[in-house]
């Protein structure tokens, strides 16, 4: 055993460093609460302003346009065993779109929360 | 016997910890949204369904562009792709190296593109590799505001130029010819600023 002590902690040395992992958020979450607020027919620029705050774009459809807020989170893990890697990146979103008329009232939106389901986890997990 | 397993083990890995600097061995997936349960896209019929069944199906998309004055296209795109891959890099020169990366996964977005009239109909929906169905990554600009006026002045310009609406080319033509979506920078911090429609 005494031995095999120098092998076994060359190999120790080689494997524990050689993982990481690291999550990667863009903008801030969005409020599923908010988002239920806005009715299509009845909300407009200004509600939606005061409900999700600023859009990170804006696109013009002729004299309409429509809004996307999105808040992203990614969370990587890596393992790295001398000559093989193993490697997981998973990003969910929270977006929602909002579409309006030339008026600028809501006609429709569309959103989905998913950002939290993000997870660490090798390439063989489901 | 012992001391010549030794001596093997420890040649395999200096070896393997050599080869390790030039050679690596991968296994990565990449997860972004989840796809469509089966038989949603094909769900979505054009010239049936509208902006707000679209929506209802598969959530709120990825990009919105305007096409054509009459048209806009939502692009919807999803990625689970568990495989194999390896990085090479073969040094040529004292500073520098070459390197073969076989593993690029981020060209590997699926997706669909579907285009809707101002009606919010859907007029097509194509699905595929999303950078195929988006060929030249730069996004869309929008098209100009219709100006009669201007377009009557300009057709006076111009002898033999008819005044008249502008046949709108098939959506799916309009996509490949068009430009498309780009990815936008982070935005960590910042503010938005908003303007009325003139």
């Amino acid at each position: 055993m005494r031995r095999r002590l120098p092998l076994l902690l060359a190999l120790a040395c080689l494997v524990t460093p050689s993982c990481f992992i690291s999550r990667t958020r863009t903008n801030s979450a969005l409020d599923a609460e908010a988002y239920a607020r806005l009715v299509p027919g009845q909300s407009t620029q200004d509600d939606v302003l005061a409900e999700l705050g600023a859009p990170v774009d804006v696109v013009q459809l002729g004299r309409r346009s429509a809004w996307r807020y999105d808040h992203t989170q990614a969370k990587d893990a890596a393992l790295f065993l001398i000559l093989v890697t193993f490697r997981n990146i998973d990003s969910d979103q929270d977006r929602v779109w909002a579409f309006f008329d030339e008026e600028g009232v809501l006609t429709h939106v569309g959103g989905t929360f998913e950002s939290d389901e993000a997870g660490y986890k090798m390439p063989w997990q489901d | 016997m012992a001391r010549r397993l030794l001596l093997d083990l420890a040649l395999a890995a200096a070896l393997a910890t050599g080869l390790g600097s030039c050679l690596t061995l991968n296994w990565s997936r990449v997860e972004f949204g989840a796809p469509p349960a089966e038989g949603e896209l094909e769900s979505l019929v054009p010239a049936e369904c509208v902006l707000e069944d679209c929506l209802a199906v598969l959530g709120p998309p990825l990009q919105v562009w305007e096409v054509t004055r009459e048209t806009y296209a939502l692009a919807y795109g999803w990625e689970d792709s568990p495989g194999w891959g390896f990085n090479l890099s073969v040094p040529v020169s004292k500073q520098f190296s070459a390197s073969l990366d076989f593993d690029d996964l981020s060209q590997r977005l699926h997706g669909a593109v579907l285009v809707f009239d101002r009606e919010h109909r859907l007029l097509s929906l194509r699905r595929g590799f999303l950078a195929e169905l988006l060929p030249d990554g730069d996004r869309r600009r929008p098209a100009p505001f219709p100006d009669p006026e201007a377009e009557e002045r300009d057709a006076r310009k111009l002898p033999g130029f008819r005044v008249g609406p502008l046949l709108e080319p098939q959506a799916a033509d309009a996509i490949a010819a068009s430009n498309s979506i780009t990815v936008l920078p982070r935005r960590e911090r910042g503010c938005g600023l908003l303007f009325p429609n003139f």
